[in-house]
């Protein structure tokens, strides 16, 4: 899946990227403020818009010389759409749901470019683990090798786990070790008690 | 009665909104973040008032940068109430709610009660999981 624009696996190119930003945008932008924040030429998207306004999923309004565009929430295919748009979102829910389930999960990040919204088709999923005690029980790869699976199935890309346990945990923190660097500025939390793990072991 | 607190204000001929991309808003949501645990964290209600305010518009810019690719960089938070009500005005409400508690303050020069407190921190909460709702999707 292409993570930073998994709309764009099912509508690719310029059309993808165009209802992917009209999702986002809640009020309505020239179609030129449209194309940029798109990154789509802005003939493409005049084209494009035009014929999304001909099957009613735009709503086009002049304001002056300029022409504003905004999505048609009402319309049938914008809540599918919407729905695409938010893959990333239910990605992270599919996860945070899995993980609650764990025993011995003292804390879980998805970091890396999943979690800066970048990534692509070939990206891994990085996944920092952090266990109770120790990660080398047998339920604990057992759970370790179904997620890898799951993330495989869900996405077609590749899970790639760091595994910790508590005391390791610390130490990294204790040493001011990257890793740390890394999911404090981008980390997203997966797990319930994760934050304040972050913030007890300091 | 006592005097008028200074308005805030900017320098002339200063932008009170800029552009923003989806990086803008996933640092804001952090800030916003960052700040919301700093006000679960004290006791002192203007501190926690104070750090409540300071997540309820970092996690508004969040939500402007994602829906509108704008965000408000006057710092007053009076901006971010404007461009919000553009996005959805349940949420501008809920940010001029927390706003208006420490103008209350500054103009009655009193102290912000616990209930005040309580009330900035909730406001942050939903402006963040609004926030959170959109930069987690981009």
């Amino acid at each position: 899946m292409n993570l930073s624009a998994p709309l764009a696996d099912v509508i690719p190119g310029a059309r993808g990227q165009l209802l992917t930003t009209l999702v986002q945008l809640e009020a309505p932008v020239t179609v030129r403020a449209l194309a940029r924040h798109a990154e789509v030429a802005p003939q493409t998207a005049l084209s494009v818009v035009n014929d999304l306004a001909d099957a009613g999923l735009v709503f086009m309004q002049r304001a002056g010389q300029a022409q504003l565009v905004t999505l048609n929430r009402s319309h049938v295919l914008a809540e599918p759409l919407i729905e695409l748009a938010r893959t990333r979102a239910r990605l992270i829910e599919m996860l945070r749901s899995e993980l609650a389930g764990w025993a011995g999960l003292a804390g879980a990040w998805l970091f890396g470019s999943a979690a800066r919204g970048g990534g692509d088709r070939e990206s891994d999923l990085d996944i920092l683990l952090v266990a109770s005690t120790t990660p080398e029980a047998a339920a604990w790869g057992d759970a370790t090798g179904r997620l890898v699976n799951q993330v495989q199935s869900w996405t077609g890309n590749q899970a790639q786990l760091v595994e910790h346990s508590r005391g390791s945990f610390a130490l990294l923190i204790r040493d001011g070790n990257r890793l740390i660097a890394a999911i404090r500025e981008e980390g997203i939390p997966l797990t319930q008690g994760s934050q304040s793990l972050l913030r007890m072991s300091t | 009665m006592s005097p008028r607190p200074p308005r805030p204000e900017r320098p002339r001929g200063a932008a009170s909104r800029a552009p923003a991309t989806l990086a803008d808003a996933r640092a804001q949501l952090r800030d916003a973040e960052v700040f919301l645990d700093a006000a679960a964290s004290v006791e002192d209600p203007d501190v926690v008032a104070a750090h409540a305010i300071r997540a309820a518009v970092a996690a508004a810019d969040a939500v402007c940068c994602v829906a509108l690719r704008e965000r408000s960089v006057d710092g007053s938070g009076l901006t971010a109430v404007e461009l919000l009500g553009r996005v959805d005005p349940k949420l501008s409400a809920a940010l001029r709610r927390a706003l208006d508690r420490q103008t209350q303050a500054a103009y009655e020069s009193r102290e912000i009660s616990v209930s005040d407190a309580r009330m900035c921190l909730r406001q942050a909460e939903i402006l963040l999981d609004a926030a959170r709702a959109r930069v987690l999707s981009v």
